[in-house]
C-alpha cells in the first residue's frame, strides 16, 4: 500500500461489520455492566472492532483507516456516532447500502472480523485498555478531554501490534 | 538429585491444566523444556500454540508499561523447523512446572529441538517477561507426576 489511501466513513465500516454477523450473535443487545457502566455487549464489541482496526491500520500504514475520533470511555474507546446510534444502526441494517470498499481495506476489515470473532467482550476491553492513548485520555473527566489522537502513537503501535500484524497478514481465512 | 533423561530445548507433547481454576486442554500441545531443575526434580516448560484465526487475538495483548508482549512468535520457516508444522507462538505470561520422572520421555516424540537462534530468542524473551512482569498466581501451575499421567492417559 503506497501513497495516501482515502479514509472510510465510520458508519459505513460499522454497517460492514454488522452485516457480517448474520445471526446477530456478536452484535447483540445483551446488557452487561463493567466498571460501573451498563451497556449493550454488541455495542462495546462493535466499537472495539472499530478502534482496534484503526490502530492496527495505523501501525501498518501510518495513516488512519477511518475518518473518526475515538473517545476514551471507561470500557474502552468509542466512536460516538456509532456508540450513540447503535440500536438504530442494528434496526436499519437490512436497509443499509453495501458500500464497496477498496480491495486492500476490505480484505483488512475481513481479517479483523475473523481475528476478533472469538474474543469475548472482556478481552476486547482489556486489549483496548492496553492502548496508552486510551489510558492517558481516560484519566480526564469531560467528554471533550477524553477525545483521543490515534496518530500520536503510531510508532508505538508499530511495536505494540507487530505480532498481530505478522499473523494477520499470513492468516488463512479459510482455516476455521 | 535426579539425572534427567529429557533436556532443555526438547519438546513434550502433553495435555496440561492451564491454570489453577482448572481449565484443561482438550488436545496435546507441544511444550518446550525451558529449565531442568535437578535438585527439585521439576521441569519448567513453555507452551507453543499454532497460530489460527481463533487464537490470533492473543497476539494483540501488550504490556505497555514494560513494553513487552506476552506472546512470542515462532515461524515455522526460515529455517524450516522439524518440531512444529505451522507458524506458532509461545505464551510467556504463565509459569508451568511439572514433576520430572523416569518415563516422562515417553511424551517426547524425538530429541529434536527448535533451530538454535529461535530457541535462544524465545528463552531470552521468556526470561525478560518474567523479570519485568508479575505472573498471575492463577497462571503459576505445578503438575505432579500423578496429575500429568491422569491427564494424558
Amino acid at each position: 500500500m503506497n501513497g495516501v489511501i482515502n479514509m472510510l466513513n465510520v458508519i459505513d465500516v460499522a454497517n460492514y461489520f454488522l452485516k457480517k454477523d448474520k445471526n446477530g450473535e456478536l452484535f447483540n443487545t445483551r446488557p452487561m455492566t463493567r466498571n460501573g457502566r451498563t451497556f449493550y455487549e454488541g455495542n462495546a464489541r462493535l466499537n472495539k472492532y472499530l478502534h482496534i482496526a484503526q490502530n492496527v491500520w495505523i501501525a501498518k500504514t501510518g495513516q488512519k483507516l477511518i475518518d473518526v475520533d475515538f473517545y476514551a470511555y471507561d470500557n474502552g474507546s468509542v466512536a460516538l456516532d456509532v456508540q450513540e446510534n447503535y440500536q438504530m444502526l442494528l434496526k436499519n441494517i437490512s436497509k443499509a447500502t453495501q458500500i464497496n470498499f477498496p480491495k486492500c481495506q476490505k480484505e483488512f476489515l475481513d481479517r479483523i472480523y475473523i481475528a476478533l470473532r472469538s474474543a469475548d467482550v472482556d478481552e476486547l476491553i482489556d486489549i483496548d485498555h492496553e492502548d496508552i492513548e486510551w489510558a492517558d485520555k481516560n484519566k480526564n473527566y469531560t467528554k471533550e478531554k477524553q477525545k483521543m489522537d490515534c496518530l500520536r502513537l503510531k510508532e508505538q503501535y508499530k511495536v505494540q501490534y507487530a505480532n498481530f500484524i505478522w499473523a494477520l497478514d499470513r492468516m488463512d481465512v479459510n482455516d476455521e | 538429585m535426579m539425572n534427567s533423561i529429557v533436556r532443555v530445548g526438547e519438546i513434550l507433547h502433553i495435555k496440561m491444566r492451564f491454570n489453577n481454576t482448572g481449565a484443561i486442554s482438550k488436545t496435546r500441545h507441544p511444550y518446550i523444556i525451558f529449565k531442568v531443575d535437578g535438585k527439585n526434580s521439576v521441569l519448567e516448560i513453555i507452551q507453543l500454540d499454532s497460530i489460527k484465526p481463533k487464537n490470533i487475538k492473543r497476539l494483540l495483548h501488550y504490556k505497555t508499561r514494560s513494553g513487552i508482549s506476552p506472546t512470542f512468535i515462532v515461524p515455522v520457516s526460515n529455517p524450516q523447523e522439524t518440531v512444529i508444522c505451522k507458524d506458532s507462538f509461545a505464551q510467556l505470561d504463565n509459569k508451568f512446572t511439572i514433576e520430572n520422572f523416569v518415563g516422562i520421555e515417553k511424551f517426547r516424540r524425538d530429541t529434536d529441538k527448535l533451530s538454535d537462534k529461535k530457541l535462544q530468542s524465545l528463552f531470552a524473551k521468556y526470561k525478560e517477561y518474567h523479570r519485568q512482569e508479575f505472573i498471575d498466581e492463577n497462571k503459576q501451575v505445578y503438575i505432579t507426576k500423578e496429575e500429568l499421567l491422569s491427564l494424558n492417559r
